[in-house]
């Protein structure tokens, strides 16, 4: 088993801090405040667009692409998120359609560290240094905007939203050591779960994949990366999660990413810049199967994310280089 | 806001070193020469730190951090101090609004007349307050000046629409601290809190006057500085559940069989009729402000009718007052509770965003298929009415953070609230606010956008 | 705890904070002393006979400081290639912990016009550099501050001056680790979590106030 480098694309001239993948199109968010399209369909990794990057006055912290559609959300340190697409009732005609600014959103107190759209498209997410993790919903043209929820239940710094893959289940990541689970109720969303157990920030987590079980991975400060699992719903409806395991310790300084794939396999990265790939030996039990060193030489990596591009699957990592590393994984 | 904020937020006690910036003060030594420059050799004895609302509300350091070290100046156990250090010619005099004792009845499991009087024998026995009062004659001159200031400016097309209602300080704070553009938007108007102190003080000379009310954010209203002397201390329901818990006090001890309106009257000041400071009004369970305007307005045009709508949550409603004669719409309110709701007007109110970037004519055909219908449209639109009830808290204040509700679970918490919410309705009698003019004076805050402090201490906080 | 490690810090001479003991530092500064500075430490000197100011006893700290500065003007391109040398990269040594504390000694306190080697903010015998000799590798430095008296704020702006000077100054390999020492602040581990946070970091660096700061801190290093 390894990981094989397919093609390093130094996109940007200062720090990579996250990437997303749709219908084969990458995003990349990073410190030199652009946006870039990379198309990822035939492996050629071409530049296909940079977005404008006199929108925000900071950073881009986070890309993510509304399913079934050619939007683009990205939050920034400048505490906005703007919104991007194409149009696309525009005839083929019209040959290069440049992608447009639909909107900004305006809300949170400072810094924006995550976006992420849900499974159906309908619902956005953004957490914040302001604690909170804000709900939008979005109308279909993706145009306007409105505050559905605000939660603010993390007494810290939140670094990260992602969206379970079928369930409008949200998981947040955050500085004050934990990570909460939302879903909706009623006519508002509340906190369905805390999963305490990390003993530094938790930078990230992503959901498992599947539809016979519920799990959770997250990664942290602390350098573990641990699964969590749904076990039921309690007669308060609070649901109880628990921790079924802390992964296999490879990683010697922080965490900052992981990805768990459509086929079962969980990839970290972080501040020792290893990408380090786990597959389930037995069920809860995990084993370490590859390990690549100094992924984007001696820096520090940001992200990571499985995707799948025709019959292939791919590892993105994007570094403090301004470097988006593809990998190859063969297991 | 705090509107989350409960008194289990505020038992680790963060010392000022670690939150408030607003340096501890070393006293003085006797001799203090010019120009010592002396790095660290300061005193080991801190002076007392005090903190103006203006220090903390300046800072952007810790902001409800601060505003707990300003509530701590308020607890329960200030009142017992101040209490027991009454000058002999200080009269203690308690008032209480309906939520709180709604609230408290609940929690001692009996019925808001047993609450009332067993409250008010407690008060007069063990603390010896002098006269113990309801909020509505307070409540009624704030909707009725409320009601004259906003149908002054339905004839100035001058003035910013819609009105805020300024009667929450979570919102009002919130307002001044972060979002200055929507200082102009708010209504003068003071609350039933700060115009009930005022009356109190202006009837009787010399008093010491507490107020339960039911959240934390109205202790910081009564410090700020255009209400001074109207109230000395705020405290919540569950601040005066643990105090007479702590005393050893049981409320349930104090149940007298003495005639209600007997008890009551002996606690009035002269001149206040128990019928009217005892009771509420129409309206939501917030003090019905929205509701009042839209009363008000008709009364004055006869035949028109008024219709009330629903919004996309619990916490959105618009009143409107229609013409039967055209189906046109004379006048309109709405209620407006909880942080989202707030964010999605503040966004709408101040449209910083969208109109100034170069956003592109994707936006046209949208626009199209979303303004259908009436001129008005039948969706709540709150920033579309003359009126707005803000209010932080979702639920508005018979879900305040102060009151005895003792469910964790936040839906559970609303459950009981709406139950509240419906005994408010039910259980205290209603009068009219306009019947019951009390007088003429105003009653006004004084808002300001608050100046963020540019030391390095407080710049130093900012990440 | 009831005593500040740092509370009460001596200021320290200028000369007498570890250094290599080197050629071109101390050679122009002892040129311009002994010039037109002559006639400022009678000035000095004067004033402090009035103001009794402990500050301006230290008559020799004040020369230093005000050498530095004057020296600086008159040596124009010494300071130019001196950058320069720093900007083209690895320098040709590996690091070690005395280029560390010369990098950041020289940074100022937020409050007081002292820099942090003289309030012993930063001393020598805190910093480790585990250096891999192997320019692919990492490698890690650990630099333990003693703040004075300070609130949590003070405390993380200097640290935050500390990361800035040290990100910009050395190659990317190097894994920068700040902590307060052991036992010197209330909130220890608040601070700590903050200042070793690279994405709080990031965001305090496109903060035009908390830059500004930071800017004027970093003013004073050579």
């Amino acid at each position: 088993m390894s990981i094989k480098l397919l093609k390093s694309l130094k996109l940007h001239k200062d720090k990579l801090w996250s990437v997303d993948c749709s219908k084969g199109l990458m995003a990349t968010a990073s410190s030199d405040r652009k946006i870039k399209l990379v198309n990822l369909k035939n492996l050629d990794f071409q530049l296909v667009e940079e977005l404008d990057d006199s929108t925000h006055k900071k950073s881009v912290r986070s890309v993510s692409f509304r399913p079934h559609s050619s939007i683009l959300a990205a939050g920034s340190f400048d505490s906005t998120i703007s919104i991007w697409g194409k149009d696309e009732e525009a005839s083929i005609e019209d040959g290069y359609q440049e992608t447009e600014l639909l909107a900004i959103i305006e809300g949170h107190e400072n810094e924006v560290k995550g976006v992420a759209w849900s499974h159906s498209g309908y619902f956005l997410a953004s957490c914040s240094r302001d604690k909170s993790v804000w709900i939008w919903e979005a109308d279909e043209m993706g145009e306007e905007y409105e505050c559905l929820s605000v939660l603010q239940e993390h007494s810290q710094d939140v670094k990260h939203v992602v969206w379970h893959p079928a369930m409008h289940l949200l998981a947040s990541s955050s500085y004050d050591d934990t990570v909460r689970l939302w879903k909706e109720d009623a006519d508002d969303w509340e906190c369905a779960a805390v999963l305490n157990g990390h003993e530094g920030t938790v930078w990230c987590s992503d959901f498992e994949k599947s539809e016979s079980s519920l799990r959770l991975v997250s990664c942290s400060d602390d350098t573990t990366v641990r699964v969590w699992k749904y076990e039921e719903e309690d007669e308060n409806g609070e649901d109880i999660w628990t921790l079924e395991s802390v992964l296999p310790s490879v990683h010697s300084r922080a965490v900052y990413a992981v990805s768990w794939s459509p086929d079962g396999y969980i990839a970290s990265v972080g501040s020792d810049g290893q990408i380090v790939i786990y597959t389930e030996d037995e069920s809860g039990k995990w084993k370490v199967i590859a390990k690549q060193h100094e992924a984007h030489s001696v820096f520090e990596i940001n992200t990571v994310q499985w995707t799948r591009v025709g019959d292939t699957n791919l590892l993105i990592t994007g570094g403090d280089d301004g470097c988006a590393n593809i990998w190859f994984f063969i297991p | 806001m705090s509107s989350l904020l409960s008194e289990k937020d505020l038992n680790d006690f963060i010392s000022p070193g670690l939150a408030c910036v607003k340096p501890a003060e070393p006293i003085e030594k006797g001799e203090k020469q010019e120009g010592d420059l002396e790095v660290g050799k300061e005193s080991n004895d801190m002076g007392k730190v005090s903190i103006s609302l203006q220090d903390c509300l300046a800072c952007s350091g810790c902001i409800t951090s601060s505003e707990e070290i300003l509530l701590s100046q308020q607890s329960h156990t200030v009142f017992l101090e101040a209490w027991k250090n009454l000058a002999r010619d200080t009269a203690l005099v308690v008032s209480i609004p309906p939520q709180c004792r709604l609230s408290l009845a609940h929690y001692y499991d009996m019925s808001l007349e047993s609450f009332d009087k067993s409250f008010l024998t407690l008060m007069k026995e063990k603390f010896g307050a002098r006269y113990i009062v309801g909020t509505q004659i307070g409540r009624n001159i704030t909707v009725n000046q409320t009601n004259k200031l906003l149908t002054e400016r339905k004839s100035l097309s001058s003035s910013k629409k819609p009105a805020l209602c300024a009667v929450c300080p979570g919102f009002v704070l919130y307002a001044e601290k972060t979002k200055p553009e929507l200082v102009p938007y708010l209504l003068d108007v003071k609350s039933p809190q700060q115009i009930t102190g005022a009356l109190l003080k202006k009837a009787i000379p010399n008093i010491y006057h507490l107020t339960i009310m039911p959240c934390f954010d109205k202790k910081l209203e009564a410090s700020r500085k255009d209400g001074e002397g109207e109230v000395d201390c705020v405290i919540t329901p569950r601040e005066f559940a643990t105090m007479l818990q702590e005393q050893d006090l049981k409320l349930t001890d104090f149940l007298t069989s003495t005639d209600e309106t007997v008890l009551k009257q002996s606690c009035s000041p002269p001149g206040w009729d128990i019928s009217v400071h005892w009771a509420s009004n129409e309206g939501s369970a917030s003090g019905g402000y929205a509701y009042q305007y839209i009363l008000h307005q008709k009364s004055l045009h006869p035949g028109s009718c008024i219709s009330t709508i629903t919004g996309k949550n619990s916490d959105l409603k618009e009143f409107r007052l229609m013409d039967v004669s055209n189906e046109n719409v004379i006048a309109s309110s709405s209620e407006l509770y909880g942080f989202r709701n707030i964010q999605n007007m503040v966004r709408k109110l101040t449209s910083s965003g969208s109109a100034s970037r170069n956003i592109k004519v994707l936006r046209k055909r949208a626009t199209t298929s979303s303004n259908n219908g009436s001129s008005f449209g039948s969706a709540v639109d709150p920033s579309k009415t003359d009126f707005i009830e803000v209010m932080a808290c979702p639920g508005g204040c018979i879900n305040g953070g102060g009151l005895l509700n003792g469910e964790a679970n936040s839906s559970r918490r609303r459950a009981l609230a709406k139950s509240l919410e419906l005994e408010y309705g039910k259980v205290i009698p209603k009068v009219s606010c306009s019947d019951h003019p009390r007088d003429d004076s105003t009653y006004k805050y004084k808002f300001s956008a608050i100046e963020k402090s540019q030391d390095v201490l407080t710049v130093g906080n900012t990440w | 705890m009831s005593e500040f490690i740092n509370e009460n810090p001596d200021i320290l001479d200028e000369n007498l904070l570890p250094s290599r003991k080197e050629e071109e530092g101390d050679a122009f500064q002892d040129e311009a002393l002994n010039t037109v500075n002559l006639l400022r430490r009678k000035r000095l000197l004067k004033i402090h006979q009035t103001t009794a100011c402990k500050v301006y006893r230290n008559v020799e700290l004040i020369d230093r400081l005000k050498a530095q500065e004057m020296a600086l003007d008159q040596v124009p391109d010494l300071t130019a290639s001196e950058t320069e040398e720093s900007d083209e990269g690895e320098p040709e040594d590996p690091i070690d912990a005395q280029e560390i504390y010369d990098m950041i000694a020289h940074i100022s306190d937020p409050e007081h016009p002292l820099t942090l080697g003289q309030l012993a903010v930063v001393n020598l015998p805190d910093i480790e550099v585990s250096e891999s000799n192997d320019k692919s590798k990492i490698s890690e430095v650990l630099v333990k501050i003693t703040p004075t008296i300070t609130h949590c704020s003070l405390a993380t702006l200097i640290g935050l001056g500390i990361r800035v000077r040290l990100e910009r100054s050395l190659p990317s390999r190097y894994r920068i680790t700040i902590l307060l020492k052991e036992g010197s602040h209330q909130s220890e581990n608040q601070v700590n979590k903050q200042l070793n946070d690279k994405e709080r970091v990031a965001a305090a660096c496109e903060n035009d106030q908390l830059l500004g700061v930071v800017s004027k801190m970093l003013s004073t290093c050579k």
